[in-house]
């Protein structure tokens, strides 16, 4: 039986070209937190085995917002060699922890919102100061559309804990934006 | 449903609105601010594996392909196989059905057309390609273009045949398992001939692209087709 297999020349180039452009950035990143080459070198080539597999939403024209992703994605995998060899600490667990009970509901009137281009902006600033741990999962959601499963395989956690850690960086937002006074 | 929950629906879906559009910002801001880091000098070792890595991801991508274009060449034998055996009462009739189940099939192509009556004659010609020689009783059933690749299914009374053109940068295999294969010439360049329970397959190239041919018909008539295709 006839057996045709043809490929694509740019789909195939389009993991190589990401790692050609962004692979000194996310070692720099990774050896950070690891502080060791080797293993620096290992976060990036794990890094990119989570990547390759969700390459159809890496949208390569967007220099600075896949810079962003693609160190998101390492600095993950770095943390998370981290847990794996014991060098880090529980500061992570404890954070989530502490933020929870920080948190409080606000009770918010939807006539009290002003959104203006400055709203927005501040908003994003808000997100920007966010704990990593929040930001990291409110962005892959909100600005590169990751679904909690694909979130999950991408940061090595639970899916559990990807809605959980949505939640709170949505609260903890709603927080932010009251106290500066925007809603 | 109070008005006051309500509003707090009303406040959360507008509130999710912003916050998507300023994380949009924040993760483009994010990565502006980002320092340029300093160059690498990695290992061997670590370029190798980043080597294998891509490679394995080409051969999954290769075999991803593969598996679609293999499939949608045993649903068309099939289809005509089926079709084949049913009693129809003209040949108009039976060239009906054909198209019906290649529009069907096909539905997912950027560019489909089909040959309707102008296939009746020995040859073929259209903007991609040049068959000089069809054998007697060949007609075209099917046309199927997509960027650079065309390809062209014929069918005669007992027989078929399919051809393809591709881009030469385009890597196209064939199964070999349980076939017996040499290599040819067709017009000077190399070529591979494939057999396989009555289906025959070749195989060639030109500077610019490669080319298959594959059907049951006898390898005189395959190489006869393949020797008069002009670009």
């Amino acid at each position: 039986m006839l057996l045709l297999q043809i490929e694509n020349p740019d789909n195939r180039l389009k993991a190589e070209r990401l790692y050609e452009k962004y692979r000194y950035l996310m070692y720099s990143e990774a050896y950070k937190i690891l502080h060791d080459e080797r293993l620096a070198e290992d976060a990036v080539q794990q890094s990119f085995i989570k990547i390759i597999n969700n390459l159809h939403k890496i949208d390569e024209n967007n220099c600075p917002r896949t810079r962003n992703f693609m160190v998101i994605i390492c600095v993950n995998v770095a943390k998370s060699m981290c847990k794996k060899r014991l060098y880090l600490n529980k500061r992570d667990d404890l954070t989530d922890d502490m933020d929870a009970a920080e948190i409080t509901d606000t009770g918010n009137d939807p006539l009290d919102i002003l959104v203006d281009k400055d709203s927005v902006k501040q908003i994003a600033r808000a997100i920007e100061a966010l704990n990593p741990i929040y930001r990291d999962v409110l962005l892959l959601k909100r600005a590169y559309g990751y679904g909690p499963k694909e979130i999950a395989g991408l940061l090595e956690i639970p899916e559990e804990t990807v809605k959980k850690r949505l939640a709170r960086a949505r609260k903890a937002l709603s927080r932010v934006l009251e106290k500066e006074g925007i809603i | 449903m109070s008005d006051n929950n309500i509003d707090n629906k009303i406040m959360d879906k507008i509130l999710d609105e912003i916050i998507d559009e300023a994380a949009s910002i924040a993760a483009e801001d994010l990565g502006k601010n980002m320092p340029e880091p300093e160059t690498v000098v990695f290992s061997k070792e670590h370029e190798e594996a980043m080597r294998k890595l891509f490679r394995k991801e080409r051969n999954k991508l290769f075999f991803k392909k593969g598996l679609k274009y293999s499939k949608r060449a045993a649903v068309f034998l099939l289809a005509v196989i089926v079709m084949s055996g049913i009693a129809v009462s003209s040949v108009e009739a039976w060239r009906v059905r054909v198209m019906n189940f290649f529009i069907e099939m096909s539905e997912t192509h950027s560019d489909i057309r089909f040959g309707g009556n102008s296939a009746k004659s020995d040859s073929y010609t259209s903007d991609e390609i040049t068959l000089g020689y069809i054998p007697k009783g060949f007609r075209l059933e099917k046309r199927d273009a997509k960027g650079s690749m065309v390809s062209l299914a014929f069918k005669g009374e007992k027989d078929y045949f399919v051809f393809s053109k591709s881009d030469i940068t385009s890597r196209i295999g064939i199964d070999t398992e349980n076939a017996s294969v040499k290599k040819t010439k067709i017009n000077g360049q190399e070529a591979i001939y494939s057999s396989n329970n009555n289906v025959h397959i070749l195989v060639w190239h030109d500077d610019e692209f490669s080319y298959t041919l594959s059907g049951t018909l006898e390898e005189s008539e395959i190489v006869k087709i393949a020797e008069n295709t002009k670009k």
